[in-house]
């Protein structure tokens, strides 16, 4: 019956009242924040750090921190765009705080790309080819800048316009449709890079 | 067509149907098999790639709550604090008038006897003052000229 109820007021509640819930402390309408944006959150901190209990970690911060500052958001601007500004500063500094573990992890990943071993191989062959060309982009998106990567992201996986990524990256329209064709022209590169090393997409 | 002029045109051209309906785009690609692999992140859209699995656990709601009301009484604690420090000011403040005034009331026993002689002195003083036959004279000869 609970459930029922809590169902029943994610679809009534704006953000705005939201909003003005968690201002007041409301225990209910923080959870039911967390409930609406925990998905889109997490994709974003996942899809910048790439490690899920961490990802995790930072999407919690990303909530905490909104529950912190919540006076401070001026509602001229969508929730949304708050919570990705919010959560792409977060992971980016996680990730700053974090190289060596991630150069390691980098290191640990290109491993599987770069091995020609039999056994390697075999393991490729077997994977469906979808999900090599994933792994291939996220791979080549590790080796772009931050800022790159971020618009990237945010306009081919969360499907925002340049405007709206001008919005959470506090920069100019110019500048981001400058960042997401210089990503394009590396992933480019590596991409092809990458299919160079590996033979064994000539029978695909 | 080579295959820097096909990526050059993967680069700039945002629409994809007509990458489709670009018959030398078509015929490079029928040939290039690099090129096919670059271009099918074009074509099918690298949303498509940019998908995983990966959801958060069933913790993540629970961690996030316990983090929510420990951050709450952090918060309640801090506003506590504030409150404890300014009603501390305002009773402070409130003591230190009181104490003023009866420090300054002649007929508190907290006016020191100190105080009471200096005051008795200035009165001593003035009525001397007053008391003097050629001040006074003086001073009423001054009034009169003005």
């Amino acid at each position: 019956m609970q459930y029922i109820k809590t169902i029943a007021e994610i679809k009534i509640k704006t953000d705005e009242e939201l909003l003005d819930g968690i201002l007041s402390g409301s225990f209910e309408d923080f959870s039911l924040f967390v409930n609406r944006y925990k998905d889109m959150v997490f994709r974003l901190c996942y899809s910048i750090i790439r490690k899920k209990e961490d990802a995790e970690d930072v999407a919690q911060e990303v909530f905490i921190q909104v529950f912190k500052s919540i006076e401070q958001f001026r509602k001229e601007s969508k929730i949304s765009t708050w919570l990705y500004r919010v959560s792409v500063n977060k992971s980016i500094n996680y990730k700053k705080k974090n190289k060596r573990y991630n150069f390691l992890d980098l290191v640990e990943n290109s491993f599987f790309i770069s091995n020609n071993s039999n056994e390697i191989q075999d393991s490729v062959i077997n994977e469906d080819l979808e999900n090599i060309k994933s792994k291939i982009l996220f791979q080549s998106l590790e080796k772009l800048p931050d800022s790159q990567k971020t618009a990237f992201l945010l306009h081919h996986q969360e499907g925002l316009s340049y405007h709206e990524i001008s919005d959470v990256l506090g920069t100019t329209h110019s500048a981001v449709e400058s960042l997401i064709h210089r990503a394009k022209q590396n992933l480019n590169k590596y991409i092809i890079s990458e299919y160079k090393k590996q033979r064994i997409f000539e029978r695909f | 067509m080579n295959c820097k002029d096909l990526h050059k045109i993967l680069l700039e051209q945002e629409n994809k149907s007509a990458l489709f309906l670009n018959e030398e785009v078509e015929s490079h690609l029928q040939k290039c098999n690099k090129c096919r692999f670059l271009a099918d992140y074009y074509l099918i859209g690298f949303n498509k790639y940019l998908l995983h699995n990966e959801t958060v656990s069933s913790l993540f709601y629970d961690n996030l709550m316990r983090k929510f009301n420990v951050q709450k009484k952090t918060n309640n604690t801090k506003l506590n604090k504030g409150l404890l420090i300014l009603s501390g000011l305002a009773a402070s403040i409130v003591f230190a008038i009181i104490i003023g005034y009866f420090l300054g009331n002649s007929k508190s026993f907290l006016y020191s006897q100190n105080t009471k002689q200096i005051t008795n002195n200035i009165d001593n003083e003035y009525i001397t003052l007053m008391s003097n036959h050629d001040f006074t004279e003086n001073y009423l000869n001054l009034l009169s000229d003005e």
